[in-house]
């Protein structure tokens, strides 16, 4: 299966300290700050990494790693060891994630002004590749889309139940949001 | 074999871009790469896709977010994560049912769970049985104590009991004690019963001598009263609202939300949620949420309206719903609905002395935007007398606001008569604090009449203050903080009843009274007070130490020092440099002896007027800095900025500095406010992210801290007078600038 050859495939730079993690989460659920530091250290970059290319925001992201591991402890309890450990924090990520964007999009919808409050959260140019500036660029909708899909390894089943989709839909976008890209790196390469 | 006619879809590249496609549609795939530039040059990218899983994208996370992290869950700070699984969605329709639902659903699971939130190793585990009582029922609590509260063979459990007409914040005498826990298996536990009034409470847990607590982090442990079908009650989550307030503003906004989903069909419900809104998310968002409220409150509308006979609390919602979407024809509509079916509610009471006011009371507004009496008709009291006879027998909290106005407009027009009857009622139904005879001292005091009475409320506020019942120590304070406190709030109360005494002809009460006062705390107002007896009584020496108090405080002005200086240079006394020397010694380590240094923690950060993101410690800088909150929509906190700006010069020499943080977005209005004000030269920082609001707390403007050059908050909802003197103890000794 696609989803489990991916998190396979990443696992080395996602989860270094596998054998630790048993260990960390026990004592992170007893609200220990050295099982949140542990698990901070092995995970956060990697979930920073995550939400920075949902949102594309720098402040967005570094808001919703804080907000999860200040919130850790108590969410864990629901992880009770079913799948892998790192799936189960980059789908919670995920769903923090997509909660910011609705409630940012809802908010740019009412207030028009909202664009120079988002502005300097961006990433500078130097600070991205072509191919991540170009992502950035997609609207929110592809994006999300192909972040999940094409980087993350997520199937089109589990995207449609983070984002509140079908799953066909997920593949119509997945498909758009390629194509966007493409145009957009041909445009200005 | 497979025979692509077109391009395959991007689905169909990814997965042959991983080599996940099973032989014959690999192999169609692959022939049409052969000849397929376009489709080649996606699966290359498809490909890169899949590599930037592994490569950085500036993932460098700030230094402190760890740091920030265990900081703010050590201060009792949680986050509710989304970890249920959603379904994926079928159809549109679907979609939108099941949003409404899950909302719903979150808001009550969400404030449900928070009450189950361990607060960790810092604090124990209160639990109760059941968790959500009827009111009069028997509890059951157990406590599993922290670290701290281990070694004790009993304990104390205090609460704040909440009944359905209790009021606003916790001022006054709202706590009590339970009663003693005793160990047994290394669990604390007590059984009592709850009163039959109380719908909501929360709890602390003690020593037997009050020294050391277990206030859940501050959070404390709450407890909402349920119908006997568990659904907590109406008036419970009303009361917890208002407990919350001025302690955890989005835990209430969570609770008013809750609310609304438990009583969707209630207006009051509609309306705290409106209101919570605006208060914790800022104007600019909740104005982005009115939509919403306005479609829900059409549809109550369509639902209420109708009907000939409403309870008069769904009128008052509905009234109270209309004003928060600023709907001023609704909001006649309901209030004479409700004046008319219930014409002595205290709500149509309150309603008719604004009308009262309108009519008989003209005000100008001035240039910067403040109203000034221009003359107040005496038939405004004399129409009101008729209201009050019908609306005091309801006993009802609204009561005070009612009395508030009167005297606020009793003492403008400085008419003698209306004061005292006035000053009395609004004592009688304002809350049973100390201090409301130390503001009623200040301004009522003058009237020749009232001077008596008024002696009596501050000898009376001092007696309680001395003697420090226990129902007016906060759930979060010790006895020896409390303490503090008391003697904070003592002293106006004795620096007013000294001057009192002196001015009626007992000069040594007096200024015993005053020097009791000067004890609790650096005053340089009852320094000098105390300065002026000496003198009177002839003793020069004495007086001239207490001078040089007076001048060595920071916030003297320019004006009195010198003539002070110069009285002090006529009397020849040598030592003079020496005694102000001594004396802004003694004035930083009395200043310094009420710090609370406090670390803030979260992100921080701030929209400068150019739009820059900054955060609050970079904004610091290694400077003393006060910060000031203030919203342009609060005539209180725009009256100060003037003299912020002015006394900013002198901070700025000092190497110290203002910072004022404003709740709405930067504009042209509120530049023009700014300039109007006279305060352009300020520095204004826009909460966008309400990080700062979070990170101190704030809950009102104007609102003042001031930060130490690590961006500690060494002093914390200062008054304005005290900001001189605690920046210039902060400040390195010799750069306080005397």
């Amino acid at each position: 299966m696609r989803f489990q050859r991916t998190l396979a495939s990443t696992r080395a730079v996602i989860d270094p300290g596998a054998e630790q993690v048993p260990e960390l989460i026990r004592q992170t659920a007893a609200g220990a700050p050295e099982g949140i530091a542990g698990l901070y250290r092995l995970y956060a970059r990697h979930l920073l990494r995550l939400s920075q290319r949902l949102t594309g925001s720098r402040h967005d992201a570094e808001d919703i790693v804080h907000d999860l591991f200040l919130g850790l402890p108590e969410a864990i309890r629901s992880f009770e060891n079913r799948g892998s450990f790192d799936g189960w924090l980059k789908r919670v990520t995920s769903r923090m994630a997509l909660m910011r964007i609705r409630t940012a999009r809802r908010r740019r919808e009412a207030t028009l002004d909202e664009r120079q409050s988002v502005a300097p959260d961006r990433l500078s140019a130097e600070d991205q590749s072509d191919l991540e500036r170009h992502v950035a660029a997609l609207p929110l909708a592809l994006r999300a889309v192909l972040v999940l899909r094409q980087i993350e390894g997520y199937s089109h089943e589990e995207i449609a139940a983070l984002l509140g989709i079908t799953s066909g839909a997920s593949r119509v976008r997945f498909n758009r949001a390629m194509k966007r890209l493409r145009q957009q790196m041909m445009e200005k390469p | 074999m497979t025979i692509f006619t077109r391009h395959p879809d991007a689905e169909t590249l990814s997965q042959y871009a991983a080599r996940d496609l099973n032989g014959t549609a690999r192999v169609a795939i692959g022939s049409h790469l052969e000849k397929c530039t376009d489709c080649r040059e996606t699966v290359k990218v498809l490909r890169q896709l899949t590599d930037l899983e592994t490569d950085s994208v500036e993932s460098q996370l700030q230094g402190d977010t760890l740091a920030r992290v265990l900081n703010a869950r050590a201060a009792g700070g949680r986050a509710i994560l989304p970890t249920a699984d959603p379904v994926p969605v079928r159809s549109r329709r679907l979609a939108v049912a099941a949003a409404i639902g899950i909302v719903a659903i979150i808001a009550v699971v969400s404030f449900m769970s928070i009450r189950n939130v361990s607060a960790g190793s810092r604090t124990g585990s209160l639990q109760f049985e059941p968790t959500a009582p009827q009111p009069g029922e028997i509890v059951h609590v157990t406590y599993e104590p922290s670290a701290a509260l281990s070694r004790y063979d009993s304990l104390i459990l205090r609460a704040r009991f909440r009944r359905p007409v209790d009021d606003d914040y916790n001022e006054g005498p709202m706590q009590r004690r339970v009663g003693v826990m005793h160990r047994s298996r290394g669990q604390f536990a007590l059984v009592f019963r709850l009163p039959d009034s109380v719908v909501f409470a929360v709890f602390a847990v003690e020593t037997p001598v009050g020294d050391v607590i277990d206030d859940r982090n501050q959070q404390l442990w709450d407890l909402v009263t349920a119908d006997d079908a568990g659904k907590p009650l109406f008036d419970a989550l009303v009361q917890k609202q208002r407990d919350l307030m001025g302690r955890n503003w989005e835990e209430l906004l969570r609770t008013t939300r809750a609310l609304r989903a438990l009583y969707p069909d209630d207006p009051e419900a509609g309306s705290l949620v409106a209101v919570s809104e605006r208060w914790v998310l800022g104007q600019r968002i909740a104005d982005s949420l009115l939509p919403a409220h306005r479609k829900r409150f059409a549809a109550l509308q369509a639902t209420l309206g109708e009907k000939t006979e409403l309870p008069a609390g769904i009128l008052i919602g509905m009234m109270h719903y209309a004003i928060q979407l600023d709907d001023s024809a609704a909001k006649r509509v309901w209030l004479s609905r409700l004046a008319s079916a219930f014409p002595n509610d205290p709500e149509v009471l309150f309603r008719e002395e604004n009308r009262l006011a309108n009519q008989y009371i003209k005000t100008q507004k001035d240039p910067r935007g403040f109203y000034t009496v221009l003359e107040t008709q005496s038939k405004y009291f004399q129409e009101l007398e008729t209201v009050w006879q019908r609306a005091e027998p309801t006993h009802d909290r609204r009561l005070v606001l009612l009395a508030q106005n009167a005297l606020m407009h009793a003492m403008t027009a400085k008419d003698t008569a209306a004061v005292r009857v006035w000053a009395v009622r609004f004592r009688r139904w304002y809350r049973d604090t100390p201090q409301v005879a130390a503001f009623l001292a200040r301004d009522v005091l003058q009237y020749p009449t009232l001077r008596d009475t008024v002696m009596a409320w501050l000898r009376e506020g001092a007696r309680l203050l001395a003697e420090g019942p226990d129902g007016y120590r906060p759930l979060t304070a010790n006895i020896a903080e409390q303490r503090d406190r008391n003697r904070a709030a003592a002293q106006p109360i004795l620096a007013a009843l000294g001057r009192a005494l002196i001015e009626d002809g007992h000069p040594a009460a007096g200024l015993d009274t005053l020097r009791l006062a000067a004890s609790y705390g650096w005053n340089p107002e009852v320094l000098r007070s105390i300065a002026q007896a000496l003198i009177a009584r002839g003793d020069t020496g004495a007086a001239l130490q207490s001078y040089a108090r007076v001048v060595a405080d920071p916030g003297t002005p320019i004006a009195l020092k010198d003539s002070i200086r110069s009285m002090a240079a006529r009397s020849g006394d040598e030592n003079w440099a020496v005694l102000v020397s001594n004396a802004v010694r003694e004035m930083r380590q009395s200043v310094l002896k009420r710090a609370s240094p406090r670390s803030l923690s979260g992100p921080l950060r701030l929209m400068a007027r150019s739009g820059e993101v900054r955060r609050l410690p970079d904004v610091v800088n290694g400077k003393v800095t006060v910060v000031m909150f203030w919203s342009p929509y609060c005539g209180f906190s725009l009256m100060p900025l003037h003299d912020l700006d002015v006394l900013n010069e002198g901070f700025v020499r000092q190497g110290a500095q203002i910072v004022t943080i404003v709740d709405q977005p930067f504009s042209n209005d509120l530049e023009q406010t700014l300039r109007v004000q006279k305060a352009g030269d300020l520095t204004v920082f826009y909460d966008f992210r309400k990080d700062a609001n979070r990170a101190f707390t704030s809950f009102a403007t104007p609102d003042y801290y001031v930060l130490d050059p690590s961006g500690q908050v060494m002093f914390a909802h200062s008054k304005l007078e005290d900001l001189p003197r605690q920046v210039a103890a902060l400040l390195p000794s010799n750069d306080s600038g005397y």
